[in-house]
């Protein structure tokens, strides 16, 4: 999801971020610092793609909902993040539905 | 000019290279194993054997009563462990042990919960598609075995698929595995490999990464599984299943092998 680059402390990038003359500034997976955040903004880079946490109308992280499933222990969302992450990069029709298929479980287990 | 990097990653070969075999498997292990794989294995000789070492025969037990087998009731002693497992499963019991090395670092007790949790899964694999687990559950025990014997603060870093594969191949050549162990573990780290077994054991591998979590898995990546669901034909939804039937052993298996 789009986010202000602001507001993306403790966000995982989801896509690579390229400076305005194309080279590789961070790549996707990386989790955002307030360092990293800073660099971005200097950059001129004022949104950017992260991970899949929800947020209400005035960007704030919505913790208590997401879009796949609903995580009500801090295990099941630990495992969700964790699963996010790690499919950043496979994105195959047997991998997206390998991981629909691990995080429904969570959500049901 | 190499990197330093580069310089680091064939300092570490080397010294997987210059590993004492012979103190990895000692004398008796190796004779034991060398009785069971005869034609008419005597059991009794192996216990015998196994007995002399009797740290070795502490760590046997410890997984005999594990996950891996899951018995009922608990096994007391070698003899028992013999009776009970028969030769083929007793030399996977052995060979189990060789992971088990003593360590007070954390990162590389992850790396050894990784090997059993990578085996765990393998074995569950084969009985899903209905095939014998022997090899692979070997395979996965051994596929990081370097790392394991030779292990070095910092070595995460210096992990590439290639080091890892000439690493595997040079240390489980040394300790004359046979051949088809060999080549699973080799094409495990070939990106596309369409060899059957490795397809499995990188299925197993990315369940121990799920299954060890972010904070305890020592690899942060994937394998690319995308073509193993069709080379071995099996559903996604069947793999799903495989890691959350098995948490309760799992666990068990991870906590088994805590500092």
């Amino acid at each position: 999801m789009n986010i202000n680059t602001k507001d993306a402390l403790h966000c995982t990038l989801e896509e690579d971020v390229f400076s305005s003359s194309g080279n590789l500034i961070l790549p996707a997976g990386v989790s955002m610092t307030e360092g990293l955040i800073n660099a971005l903004l200097k950059q001129g880079i004022h949104t950017i793609e992260v991970v899949g946490m929800s947020r209400d109308d005035n960007g704030v992280p919505d913790e208590g909902a997401s879009e796949e499933a609903s995580y009500t222990t801090l295990s099941e969302k630990k495992f969700a993040e964790h699963i996010e992450i790690l499919f950043i990069k496979h994105k195959g029709s047997h991998m997206k539905e390998f991981k629909q298929c691990l995080l429904k479980k969570s959500s049901n287990s | 000019m190499s990197s330093e990097k580069e310089q680091q990653q064939l300092n570490w070969l080397a010294s997987v290279d210059a590993l004492d075999h012979s103190k990895v498997v000692n004398r008796y292990v190796r004779e034991a194993l060398t009785e069971l794989s005869s034609e008419n294995a005597n059991v009794h000789q192996v216990g015998i054997l196994l007995s002399k070492e009797p740290a070795l025969t502490a760590k046997l037990l410890m997984i005999a009563n594990s996950p891996f087998y899951g018995f009922h009731r608990e096994v007391k002693d070698i003899e028992e462990a013999i009776v009970v497992l028969g030769g083929l499963r007793l030399k996977a019991l052995i060979n189990s042990s060789l992971v088990l090395v003593d360590t007070v670092d954390e990162n590389h007790l992850h790396y050894i919960q990784h090997s059993l949790v990578t085996a765990f899964y393998a074995q569950k694999i084969c009985k899903q598609l209905g095939l014998h687990s022997e090899t692979l559950f070997t395979s996965g025990l051994f596929h990081i075995l370097p790392i394991i014997l030779n292990y070095q603060v910092g070595i995460g870093h210096l992990l590439s698929m290639p080091v890892l594969s000439q690493s595997s191949t040079t240390l489980l050549n040394k300790l004359q595995l046979p051949l088809e162990i060999i080549q699973s573990v080799n094409e495990l780290f070939k990106v596309n490999s369409k060899n059957h077994n490795a397809a499995i054991l990188r299925m197993a591998f990315d369940l121990s990464v799920f299954r060890l979590g972010q904070d305890s898995s020592p690899f942060k990546n994937l394998l690319s599984i995308e073509n193993d669901f069709g080379i071995l034909n099996l559903k996604p939804l069947k793999l799903s299943e495989i890691y959350w039937d098995n948490q309760k052993e799992t666990k068990d298996l991870i906590d088994m092998v805590k500092i």
